[in-house]
This record gives C-alpha cells, sequence and structure tokens, in this order.
C-alpha cells in the first residue's frame, strides 16, 4: 500500500514552535496530530494533517532513561480528542539533527505499544507516529486490519514551497 | 448551522440525516432517501443544501439521476462525492427543512 | 539523433540542481482542456513534467481552432476527443511523462485527483470553479485558477481574466472575490442562454504562462521569496498583468471559508 502524508508549512510550524520549547525536566517534547483520511487510485492512503493537539507540561512523567515520556493523562487526552473529533492521531516529536529521521529503537517500542490503543476509540481510522528532523520528516502508519506500521512514502509540506519528501 | 430541532425534523423522513459543511455552505446528507417517482418508490443518497447556492435559494443532490424526471441534470462535487440535480427553483430558504425537502421532492413524482 | 536528456536542466539550471527530479516526480491536474488548459498542458510538459492528469468530456470542434494549442483541423473534422489532442501534445514534447487522460466530466473522476501536487482549473463557470476548489481543499493541494472574459462595453469590448493561487490555510476564490453570489446567481440565470463565451489564444496565453510560472515557482523557487496568496488581473486592452490592488488588504486577512478541518479528506471515510 502507497501512504501519502500531507501537512500544510503553517501547522507544521505550529508543530516545530511547540516540540522546540524547554521543559522542567524532559529532555524533548511530544505531540499528536489530528488527521483525516481518503483512499488513493489504485490501492494507497492519503493522509491529511489537520490539529495539532500540544501535550501539557504537568502531563509529562520524569524518567531520565528518555528524551520524553508521557504520562497516562497525557494519552487520555489524545484518545478523547480521538473520539470526539472522529479523527486518527499520531504521535509526532522532533530529532534534533538535519536530514531525513529514523525512528530510533525506543521511538519503535513505544509508538507499537501506544499507537494500536487509539484503535480502542476510533477502530475505523489510522493512526501512526510521525518524526521531524531540522530540515525533515517521516513517518509510520499503522493501518486498520494491519498489525505491523507502513512507512509512509511521500511526505508534502504544502505552502509557500510545495516540499515533498519521498522515502 | 441547523437547530437540533429542525435536524430531527429531517431525521423523522430520513434516518442517518447528518449535517456536513464545505466552503462555508452547508448540507444535510440524507443517506437512503426514500423518493417517490410515479408508481414506484426508489432510494438514494441525497445532499440538501437549504441556503443559497449556484443561484438557487435551496437545492436537493442526488447520488444518480433519475431517468425521465427533471430537465437540465448537470454533475457536482460536493462533500467529495459526485452528485447530480435538476432545473427545479424557487422552493424558498424561508420553509422548514422537511418542508423544503419535501417541495424538491415533488418534481419527481 | 539522440536527444540529450540533460538538455532541458541545462537551459533552466537557475531552478536549481534538484529541479528536474522534482518536476519529473511532480503529478499535476489539469480540468479543463480547451483555451487556457492547452497552453498549459503544453508548457508543463515543456518543463519537463513528469505525470499529468488531463481532464476533458468534449470533442474538438471547428470552432476551439482559434485557441486550443495542439488541435488540428483534421482534429476537428474527427471530433478528436481533447484529452487524446492533449496527451499527444505532452507526449510529443515529453515522451518520458505519464498521462492519465480521463474523457469525462471531473466530478465523476474526482478520486484521481486526490494525489496530485497541484491542479489547474481552466474551467468555464463559477459553478465549477467553486467545486473544483472545494474539492483541491480537501485534499490540501494548490489550487490555480485562470479565466478570461469578453465583455460588450460603450465602444466595443473589453478583453479581460486573472489568475489565482488558492493555497491550503491561506486565500480562496471568495476570499478574492472571484467568486460571488451574484455571479453564481447571474451565471444559474443565464444558463443555456449564454452559448459559448468568446475566448482568444493570446489572452489565454498570457494567463497560462503566468499560471505555469506559478505553479513551477510553488516547486522549485528561483529566488527566496515567498510564495503566498495571488490575484493577477489581465487587461487585455493595454495588455498587461498587474497584482489586484487589493491584495495588500487581503493578505492581511484570514481565510473564512474554509478554516473547518471537517472539510479535510473523505467525510465519508471506510477503511
Amino acid at each position: 500500500m502507497r501512504v501519502l502524508f500531507k501537512i500544510t508549512s503553517s501547522l507544521l510550524e505550529i508543530v516545530r514552535e511547540d516540540l522546540l520549547r524547554s521543559h522542567a525536566f524532559a529532555f524533548e517534547r511530544v505531540g499528536f496530530l489530528s488527521c483525516r483520511f481518503a483512499h488513493l487510485k489504485p490501492f494507497g492512503l492519503i493522509i491529511l494533517a489537520c490539529d495539532y493537539l500540544t501535550v501539557a507540561d504537568g502531563d509529562y512523567v520524569n524518567d531520565s532513561t528518555v528524551g520524553a515520556m508521557m504520562g497516562s493523562e497525557a494519552i487520555r487526552k489524545a484518545l478523547q480528542f480521538a473520539y470526539n473529533n472522529d479523527v486518527g492521531m499520531f504521535h509526532v516529536h522532533m530529532h534534533d539533527h538535519s536530514g531525513s529521521p529514523r525512528p530510533s529503537r525506543t521511538d519503535l517500542d513505544e509508538t507499537a505499544k501506544f499507537i494500536p490503543d487509539f484503535w480502542h476509540v476510533k477502530p475505523q481510522m489510522p493512526h501512526g507516529a510521525i518524526v521531524l528532523s531540522r530540515d525533515s520528516i517521516s513517518g509510520r502508519c499503522w493501518y486498520p486490519g494491519r498489525r505491523k506500521p507502513i512507512s509512509v512514502s511521500k511526505l508534502t509540506i504544502v505552502g509557500p514551497r510545495l516540499i515533498c519528501i519521498w522515502n | 448551522m441547523l437547530t437540533d430541532e429542525l435536524l430531527t425534523e429531517l431525521t423523522r423522513v430520513c434516518e442517518g440525516a447528518k449535517e456536513m459543511t464545505e466552503g462555508g455552505s452547508t448540507f444535510v446528507f440524507l443517506p437512503g432517501l426514500k423518493i417517490r417517482t410515479g408508481e414506484h418508490a426508489i432510494s438514494q443518497d441525497a445532499l440538501l443544501c437549504l441556503q443559497a447556492r449556484d443561484g438557487y435559494p435551496t437545492r436537493l443532490f442526488l447520488s444518480q439521476q433519475i431517468q425521465g424526471r427533471g430537465n437540465n441534470w448537470t454533475t457536482h462535487r460536493i462533500v467529495d462525492r459526485t452528485w447530480y440535480t435538476w432545473s427545479w427553483n424557487y422552493v424558498s430558504s424561508d420553509l422548514r427543512p422537511a418542508q423544503i425537502l419535501a417541495e424538491h421532492l415533488r418534481a419527481l413524482r | 539523433m539522440e536527444l540529450n536528456r540533460h538538455s532541458r536542466q541545462a537551459s533552466q539550471s537557475f531552478l536549481g540542481s534538484n529541479s528536474e527530479p522534482i518536476l519529473a516526480q511532480a503529478r499535476i491536474a489539469i480540468i479543463g482542456l480547451s483555451g487556457g488548459g492547452s497552453h498549459v498542458a503544453l508548457q508543463l510538459a515543456h518543463v519537463g513534467v513528469g505525470n499529468l492528469v488531463v481532464v476533458d468530456y468534449d470533442h474538438v470542434e471547428a470552432r476551439n481552432l482559434n485557441r486550443m494549442v495542439g488541435a488540428t483541423a483534421r482534429d476537428a473534422r474527427l471530433g478528436t476527443l481533447k484529452t487524446n489532442v492533449i496527451r499527444r501534445v505532452i507526449k510529443c514534447v515529453n515522451p518520458r511523462a505519464r498521462v492519465l487522460a480521463l474523457s469525462t466530466k471531473w466530478q465523476e473522476e474526482a478520486e484521481n485527483l486526490r494525489g496530485c501536487d497541484v491542479i489547474f482549473g481552466c474551467v468555464d463557470t463559477f459553478s465549477e470553479r467553486q467545486q473544483l476548489e472545494a474539492a483541491a481543499r480537501r485534499y490540501l493541494i494548490p489550487y490555480i485558477d485562470i479565466g478570461m472574459d469578453v465583455c460588450p462595453v460603450d465602444d466595443g469590448f473589453s478583453i479581460g481574466g486573472q489568475v489565482v493561487l488558492s493555497m491550503p490555510a491561506g486565500l480562496c476564490l471568495r476570499c478574492y472575490g472571484i467568486l460571488t453570489d451574484e455571479r453564481l446567481s447571474r451565471e444559474a440565470a443565464e444558463y443555456g442562454a449564454a452559448g459559448s463565451r468568446p475566448q482568444v489564444v493570446w489572452a489565454n496565453g498570457v494567463l497560462a504562462s503566468t499560471a505555469v510560472g506559478i505553479c513551477v515557482q510553488l516547486l522549485c523557487p528561483w529566488r527566496n521569496r515567498q510564495v503566498r496568496g495571488i490575484l493577477r488581473e489581465y487587461d487585455g486592452e493595454s495588455h498587461t498583468l498587474l497584482t489586484s490592488n487589493k491584495m495588500a488588504y487581503l493578505l492581511a486577512n484570514q481565510c473564512p471559508h474554509f478554516s473547518d478541518s471537517s472539510s479535510v479528506g473523505d467525510p465519508f471515510w471506510k477503511p
């Protein structure tokens, strides 16, 4: 399955600004993009980022073994948002380097644990994870009925410049 | 936006009626709307526009054209689906939604 | 004679060293293939766009020959599909281009537009523009609209037109004053009575070329400047294309017509 992801540059800017803010104890921040979807002919998926849900300062857990750890309240709020707005949720965080961002082992293990939980509230929606770098973006999508995530093959930032990133 | 009361009115005519918006316009999606055409009744998805659009004060769009009914059918793309409508004007937006729907359907009998 | 596949890159190297693959991978739709659309298609082929979706339900007639680039007298005699003419034109310039030709009303094949990077609207009516823009916004696709018109005035006729860039999260055709309830009402009232709208090749060429330039600027900007909303108004008397004097005021505002995120994606989504 071919998977495309699109986000406006203005929304991406909001995400970056939030993720770059410092936190009292977390080394990095995380957030969620709410997304809507459509099928692509002949057999593909397009993911359209709509809104950004910030993780509140108080919803982080103090865990020095990882860059950032969300508490259960952060996940509960994201689940509630998905349920109330009939959207899919994509966890997002940033790596501090240039070039194509690859999820770390920890990223892969942690997202594999909690992303499928979104199917408890929105079983028909894809959910997933997006990773940003200073100048690029990559993503994975958990599609309903499939256990393993699918890599996003093309990400497009829609703004004063159309930036298409192929993975 | 439709009030709950007015949407409920339409839900009584068509179960599953729901409001949808696009480009500043509001529509009511009517899944499986029952339509009388002469001696037959058919069932089709429909989209009711309760405000002015394309020079019509209100308009009803159907998921398929109905042969032998209505004139000047045109094709439209609204809320990401293809719809068809015919030339039937002057159904006022001042009427209640269920009446607006009834007036549009009258043209197809 | 072997074609030098790098010769296009050499002539447009100011677009950047990556411009050739960027353009080759771009997927662009052109809705309406007569006056404006035929110019757009030809120019996109020349710059090296690799994937084109071309849509028009109509056949070539003699009255199209005054403006449809690539259409021949033979096409008019045979009633060739406009999509076939345009596919031929594109392939002659860029044989590597992949062309999806849809000889139908675009509304009936709109799913094929979802994966496009840019959509050009070269359509005849305001109603079509309204629908096409909404479809483009739903898939976060920049929409470039061109239109020309000829109106009677006291001492003859006035040729006018516009090129508009409608960007997701940016100003829309209603914000620009291109789509108004009055225009849509007048169009509906005149339905069937208007006949074919007068169109001329040189005005269409100016508008189409500007539109293609905007598209290339989105994909491969050649200066470090941001392309925000664009409304260029064409004066066929002075042969000029000017930024509308509304723009400074308009750019200070947000679009209120497409601010609802439920207007994005397939509202009937099922996996």
